[in-house]
């Protein structure tokens, strides 16, 4: 009995010891390690290329014509319902006559810009949202149009997110995989 | 007369040091921690968050005082006082330099450990005027941790007194004269003594891992719940001095107080290195380490920390009465 016990006590104070000992190592590394810490409003940090930020309309750069067609897509699909547009109907092609969207009960589903049949409605690469005034949150159009000016957009828009998620057509043929961004997010998934 | 004026006036200059000093000591330790967990720490007021204390006491002096209505009132508001002087007081022995100091007693280390020791009555008296059941809990466990580890701790103290055959702080610093002469660097007794001071230093300071009187996730924040605006920050000054206090004292006691290269006008200096090596060291462990339970803190103090502490100065006994204490 008397030897048990003093086994377990040397043991329990081996354990001791090197419970101590790596305990202590892993502060001291991450003390002598440069702080992950990022000065956030002097210096942003790169953020990812799926990142959902803040929601914009793209205008066609040549034209200056908006992209939206007024399908209310993205309406439909909005969870929180934050989405209001009015169709205004032309000859070529529709136009949005109104597009409001309410940031302030926007949940950053991103849903809207994967239905957008037009990459019209996008994510940017920023959360800088931060007001005193709710009353700001409420965009409409010229406003998307200035925050799509404002900031970098991020990778994923309806067609290319649509392009990432259909099938190959000829499974085998594998040099034909679509490019950039796209080959990472499937690899992914995978 | 003359001497009173003279001590009143020392006493002034070492106390308002004191309090400067934990004020900065603060600021250290949040850095110490942040940089231990890979973060910045306090960056925004001043350069390098170098003002973050002033804002801090700032802003404590500036909180309302909030008393809860079924507290004992004198009870409560004298707690903080009573937990604060000893803390304080126990400056009031240590030698900063030879002959700088408040007063070197010729019992300086028992003074400093008996006063040490009485922090517990005013956190006690704060436990039980808050009228507050988690207060309450946590000064018991705090009474019982302090009990358990004043033992082994006055133990692990007595090692450097008993090698150098004096109470008096300045003989024992005077005792360690160079760098391969500072106790701990005595074979095995000096590293024993010092691991064990080390550990019931933490306890006796309560600090993590043996916190439990203060344990956030069962007891908010122990005995000072109910504490706020300037109580509060006597109650965490006398907090701080006491850990600054033990870490000057373990400076003492085992790196050769005032000992180093250069004049000997840097002597202080070079204290005050030391102590805030031995305190990173207790803030380093302070961070390394998750909260033990009770019973096992207690278990640790009666069944090993005592007899080995006891064993240790027995042994060191021994040793000086074959050896001859190590005399100036």
């Amino acid at each position: 009995m008397s030897e048990r016990l003093g086994e377990s006590f040397w043991r329990d104070f081996g354990n001791l010891v090197s419970a101590v000992r790596r305990a202590m190592w892993v502060t001291l590394v991450n003390f002598v390690r440069k702080p992950v810490t990022v000065h956030y409003p002097e210096v942003k940090r790169v953020y990812p290329d799926r990142f959902r930020g803040v929601l914009a309309l793209t205008y066609d750069k040549e034209t200056g014509e908006e992209n939206c067609i007024g399908c209310r897509l993205c309406e439909y699909i909005c969870p929180p319902q934050v989405i209001k547009v009015e169709m205004l109907k032309a000859e070529k092609r529709n136009f949005a006559k109104t597009f409001t969207l309410e940031l302030y009960a926007c949940e950053f589903c991103e849903l809207c810009v994967q239905v957008c049949p037009t990459d019209a409605i996008i994510m940017m690469k920023s959360f800088d949202l931060a007001t005193t005034d709710r009353r700001e949150l409420l965009l409409d159009k010229d406003r998307l149009h200035t925050i799509g000016l404002q900031f970098d957009p991020s990778w994923a828009t309806g067609n290319g997110l649509r392009d990432m998620q259909t099938p190959p057509k000829a499974p085998p043929a594998e040099h034909a995989k679509p490019e950039g961004a796209g080959v990472k997010v499937e690899g992914k998934a995978e | 007369m003359l001497s009173a004026i003279y001590y009143f006036v020392v006493g002034f200059i070492v106390l308002n040091a004191i309090i400067g000093m934990v004020t900065y000591v603060t600021l250290l330790e949040r850095k110490f921690a942040a940089r231990m967990q890979s973060r910045i720490g306090p960056y925004r007021v001043g350069p390098h968050g170098l003002l973050q204390p002033i804002a801090d006491a700032l802003k404590l002096m500036m909180k309302e005082d909030v008393v809860p209505q079924a507290a004992d009132r004198p009870v409560y508001n004298l707690a903080p006082l009573v937990f604060l002087i000893p803390c304080m007081l126990i400056f009031a022995t240590l030698p900063f330099a030879p002959g700088l100091g408040v007063a070197d007693l010729n019992i300086g280390i028992l003074f400093f450990l008996a006063v040490s020791s009485m922090e517990i009555v005013g956190l006690f008296m704060a436990g039980w005027g808050s009228n507050n059941k988690y207060a309450l809990l946590s000064v018991m466990r705090a009474v019982n941790q302090i009990i358990s580890y004043d033992l082994p701790f006055v133990f692990a103290a007595l090692v450097p007194v008993v090698l150098t055959g004096s109470l008096r702080l300045s003989d024992i610093a005077a005792a360690q004269p160079d760098f391969w002469r500072w106790f701990i660097f005595y074979p095995v007794l000096g590293q024993l003594a010092f691991i064990f001071y080390i550990v019931t230093t933490l306890a006796a300071e309560n600090r993590v891992p043996f916190d439990i009187l203060e344990a956030e996730s069962e007891l908010i924040a122990g005995f000072r719940v109910e504490y706020s605006g300037m109580k509060f920050a006597l109650i965490q000054l006398g907090e701080y001095a006491h850990v600054i206090g033990t870490s000057f004292l373990g400076a003492l006691l085992f790196l050769g107080a005032w000992g180093g290269p250069g004049p000997a006008s840097l002597g202080p200096l070079w204290f005050l290195l030391k102590a805030m090596a031995v305190f990173l060291l207790v803030t380093w462990i302070r961070w390394s380490f998750v909260r033990i339970r009770v019973d096992q803190i207690l278990a640790i103090s009666w069944k090993f920390l005592l007899p080995a502490t006891l064993f240790l100065l027995m042994a060191t006994a021994v040793v000086v009465a074959a050896k001859g204490p190590m005399s100036v």
